[in-house]
């Protein structure tokens, strides 16, 4: 005997896909913000990232 | 000093001195280009061939933030060196006036510097290949230019890696092991006392006694310490231990750590190569604890989501391939109740099967109440009457014209346009075709269970089914009819108009009746042709032939004397006739659009015995088993001498079709096929779609065919799967029946009156009647402890109770009258049902009282019982009063039908049937049923 009916696993793995979906959508742009802040308080704390010249010459 | 040196260098100015000598800005006179000038203070009589070696090695290198080195010459006493002059300001400067310097600028140098150091470190400048160490890195050392880079100067270039000889120390700038000092922790050495220097002032070395040697952590250290004074401002401590870690308040934690790193004081502890420091210094973003904690808050949040999305997506496709696959489950149990009332039990249980795979998996749903249902119907297990059943199909090679069937039912002859096919009956399948006349009106009759007479296409043929071979050939006809002792046929030629007279048994013309100048009433096109809209039929013996003709007359052949012929004119409106032979007694009934009519006639004294008009079309079939008149519903038997009628059948609806076999009847309606014994008992009904046009029957076995189907239905008796528990008289009046809990007696009831059987002789011990039976408002049969006993309840109040044993009246008493809300209530272990007389009774769940759901309304609930896991429901029909039963699930869910279901005692069923046969069964298990299909 199954546990559930198949109408409401079908109705429950959608609502938990698209909540799971729109969280990881949601947490995905504020951690792109999140970054964005962050690296501008790198650039005043450890200066511009960007690629020094300089290295040895063979 | 000279303004000029070596007639190229012209001095400008002075810039500065260090431990290494003076350095001059110069001026190549030649290239006119500005040049650093530094003119070594070393002591002259080390060798000059020494100070240009090394001096060859630095013009190897060639960094951005290094300058390079163009010549080395040797002058008075002085050695020179020019190289790259370096516009800007070294950092010591600004350090003393007070300047610092932002982290991400120290930062941005600190990595140019790495980048030197990493370049100069590595064993690959001169010959053979070696590293540098530059032994005197700070502030002083480090130019800062216009560009805002750095440019690295002032190389101590005596000290290549491995060299142990030290120039000198710059405090707070230098490693510990520029003064000798051995930190690290593999050494129990004693630093303070036991330190070797290896310079100009010593020259003994104590064997036990580790060697320092500064390398690439030492200018590690110094660069550290370079940082720590350009970012604080302050100058390091000299002692290594003593230096105070730059605060994690005013600085980025992770520099602080880095720096300290660089400056510790063991050089195991530091960065080991500056390529270390500088992935240190590239990755102070990507350590960031800030960063840190982002990216493992991203990855357990993608992670968290993508699971849950996972999985959420997984549940959602395993709940959609379920409900798919219920869904089509759903319409196998369709596709198995459409095969079954087309008859095809085989393709019935077949289909049903599909729903119940064998093999399971995470998407195979729970078979559906409709699936069990509908395998439950195709086996029909709970089907315990000895009625007919349906058996097969099969399929003909067109539209069927006639059929016959074999005296016991093993064997069927078809006819189809062309052809006949021989069908055995057990197995439904076609064993034998023969070439039939090609006619719509082509007949065939079994002689025997073997021989058949058949209109072949080059003359009429007996063959002989088992032998598989023909028998006797005659001449060219279409219709047959042989007389009921089987010696003799008929066989009509309508092209001819005549009929051939045929000795059964030898194939011998007897004779030729010609009806030259009247008409057979046949359709245009020779489609399918009634049989029961004309008559061609022989008598019992053979002596009389009787024929109808499209002028409405009817012609009784005395084929013993060829003149004698009896006509019977009905008249022009008639056109339609069916009848047939009961000894000396020929019946029939002429019908046409406006009148109809019944008369029989005494063939030997050719009176008419009697005739009446009908208000419907009436159909009669006569032989040596009686005369029988159908009209309407009814079918009744005449008696040919007192023209009584005698009620055989009654059915709802208008009977289309009827046969009266030697030991059966079938009456079919549009919507069912009813069996009869000759006693007129009812031995089953069929649901149908609509009524046959051919029906063909003997004891055990009927053949159903339409006229524009190719489909042939075989329908048998079954052996029946319960047990007996009492066979009684089956026309015993009764509504219910119980068995006894002690199983001795059965107790056939209705409200007013009972009997009680014997189980064991099936003797009826006690007849009651129930007295004031119209005032019996309810009955109640209870099995108890002490007995079983049948309490009926009046209406107004009293009760009296009556043994199922014996039939005594063990109690009257009075109680308040029933409510006569006629609304029952039933309980099982975890339902309600409320059951009112009009409307649908509805189950509610037990305790919470929610309503799940509505049963069927056509039928009254007479009781409802738990019969282990399932519920039994107990229904009487409304139109019929018969009994019925549905067993459901826990879902209350309909898994199997209950036909005649009369009793429910624990799990086992209990089937009155009416056949007289009182049978139980139990409950089979879905997985036994499944295994029961599969052996099918």
């Amino acid at each position: 005997m199954y546990p559930i009916a198949d109408e409401k696993l079908f109705i429950i793995g959608i609502l938990l896909a698209a909540v799971s979906a729109v969280t990881l959508v949601i947490f995905l742009v504020a951690s792109h913000i999140r970054a964005i802040k962050l690296s501008a308080v790198f650039d005043k704390e450890y200066g511009e990232a960007e690629d020094e010249e300089g290295g040895s010459e063979k | 000093m000279d303004q000029t040196i070596a007639s190229t260098y012209e001095l400008i100015q002075r810039l500065g001195s260090g431990g290494g000598g003076i350095v001059y800005l110069a001026n190549h006179n030649r290239l006119n280009k500005k040049v650093v000038l530094k003119v070594d203070k070393r002591d002259p009589t080390v060798h000059t061939s020494l100070l240009r070696r090394e001096v060859d090695v630095l013009k190897e290198l060639n960094h951005p933030f290094i300058p390079k080195v163009h010549d080395f010459f040797a002058k008075n006493d002085m050695v020179y060196t020019v190289m790259d002059y370096i516009s800007g300001e070294s950092l010591d400067k600004p350090l003393k006036r007070g300047e610092v310097f932002s982290q991400p600028q120290v930062i941005k140098w600190a990595k140019q510097l790495l980048n030197v150091l990493d370049y100069l470190h590595s064993p690959i400048h001169g010959d053979p290949p070696r590293g540098f160490v530059h032994s005197d890195i700070k502030p002083a050392n480090i130019m800062r230019t216009p560009e805002n880079n750095i440019c690295l100067i002032d190389f101590n270039i005596a000290l290549a890696l491995g060299e142990t000889k030290i120039i000198g120390q710059s405090i707070g700038y230098s490693s510990p092991e520029h003064y000798g000092l051995d930190f690290s922790s593999n050494y129990d050495l004693d630093p303070g006392n036991d330190t070797i220097l290896l310079g100009e002032t010593k020259t003994a070395v104590m064997p036990h006694k580790k060697v320092i040697v500064p390398d690439a952590r030492s200018d590690i250290y110094s660069l550290g310490a370079t940082l720590y004074h350009l970012l604080s401002g302050m100058r390091p401590a000299k002692n290594a231990t003593d230096v105070i870690p730059l605060p994690k308040d005013r600085f980025s934690p992770q520099l602080s750590d880095i720096i300290a790193k660089a400056m510790q004081p063991d050089p195991m502890m530091r960065y080991q190569s500056a390529k270390e420091m500088l992935a240190a210094l590239d990755g102070l973003r990507d350590n960031d604890p800030r960063t840190v904690r982002l990216k493992r808050s991203r990855k357990i949040i993608c992670s968290v989501c993508s699971v849950l999305l996972a999985a959420g997506a997984f549940a959602a496709f395993t709940g959609l391939k379920r409900m798919q696959t219920a869904e089509s489950w759903l319409k196998y149990a369709e596709y198995s109740s459409n095969a079954l009332e087309a008859g095809d039990v085989d393709g019935a249980i077949e289909q049903a099967l599909k729903a119940f795979p064998g093999k399971t998996s995470i998407f195979t749903p729970q078979s559906p109440a409709k699936a069990q249902k509908a395998l439950t119907d195709a086996l029909g297990v709970y089907d315990l009457s000895d009625s007919f059943k349906p058996y097969k199909t099969l399929e003909l090679s067109s539209e069927a014209l006639d059929a016959a069937l074999s005296p016991n039912g093993k064997t069927a002859v078809c006819i189809c346009l062309g052809r006949a096919q021989i069908i055995d009956a057990d197995t439904g399948e076609i064993t034998v075709e023969l070439e039939t006349v090609n006619s719509a009106l082509a007949g065939v009759e079994f002689i025997d269970n073997d021989r058949i007479i058949y209109a072949a296409n080059d003359g009429v043929t007996v063959y002989d089914i088992k032998e598989n071979k023909v028998v006797w050939k005659g001449g060219m006809g279409s219709e047959v009819s042989l007389s009921e002792d089987k010696k003799t046929a008929a066989v009509l030629n309508n092209s001819e108009e005549c009929v051939y007279i045929y000795e059964v048994g030898t194939g011998r013309q007897m004779s030729k009746i010609d009806f030259t100048g009247k008409h057979r009433a046949v359709p245009v096109n020779e489609a399918f042709v009634d049989p029961q809209n004309s008559i061609f039929s022989l008598n019992e013996d053979g002596s009389r032939l009787a024929l109808s003709f499209d002028d409405g007359s009817v012609n009784l052949y005395n084929l013993d004397e060829s003149k004698d012929t009896l006509e019977y004119e009905s008249g022009s409106a008639f056109y339609r006739f069916s009848g047939g032979f009961f000894g000396k007694y020929f019946a029939f009934a002429p019908c046409g659009d406006t009148q109809n009519a019944f008369a029989i006639l005494d063939t030997k004294t050719k009176e008419t015995i009697g005739a009446m008009m009908l208000e419907q079309k009436g159909r009669v079939y006569a032989d040596r088993g009686g005369i029988y008149l159908c009209k309407g519903g009814s079918l009744t038997a005449i008696d040919p001498l007192t023209f009584e009628e005698a009620l055989a059948v009654n059915m709802n609806e208008d009977i289309k079709r009827f046969v009266i076999g030697s030991e059966r009847i079938a009456a079919a309606t549009d919507s069912s096929i009813a069996f009869f014994d000759k006693a007129l008992n009812k031995l089953g009904e069929i649901k149908l779609d609509r009524a046959p046009d051919i029906i063909e029957l003997s004891k055990d076995t009927a053949i159903l065919a339409n006229a524009d189907s190719s489909t042939v239905r075989i329908v048998r008796t079954q052996e029946n799967t319960g047990e007996d528990i009492l066979s009684y008289p089956p026309n015993y009046p009764h509504s219910e029946a119980r068995l006894s809990a002690d199983e001795n007696t059965v107790m056939l009831f209705s409200y007013d009156h009972f009997g009680i059987f014997d189980v064991l002789n099936g003797s009826l011990i006690n007849e009651t009647l129930i007295p004031n039976a119209e005032g019996v408002y309810d009955q109640q049969f209870v099995r108890g402890e002490d007995g079983s006993f049948l309490e009926t309840y009046y209406y107004d109040g009293s009760v009296r109770v009556y043994s199922a044993a014996d039939g005594e009246l063990v109690e009257e008493r009075s109680e308040a009258a029933p409510d006569t809300a006629l609304t029952e209530v039933f309980y099982t272990d975890d339902y309600k049902i409320e059951a009112p007389l009009h409307g649908a009774p509805k189950v509610y769940d037990k305790n919470s009282g929610k309503l799940i759901k509505e049963l069927k309304e056509d039928a009254y609930i007479t009781y409802v019982t738990q019969a282990g896991k399932y519920i039994a429901v107990q229904y009487i029909r409304a139109d019929d009063g018969g009994y019925y039963g549905l067993l459901l699930d826990d879902k209350c869910e309909t898994i199997a039908y209950l036909p005649y279901l009369s009793d429910v005692i624990g799990e086992r069923l209990i089937f009155d049937l009416p056949t007289g046969d009182l049978r139980e069964s139990r409950i089979y298990d879905i997985n036994e049923l499944i295994k029961m299909a599969r052996k099918n």
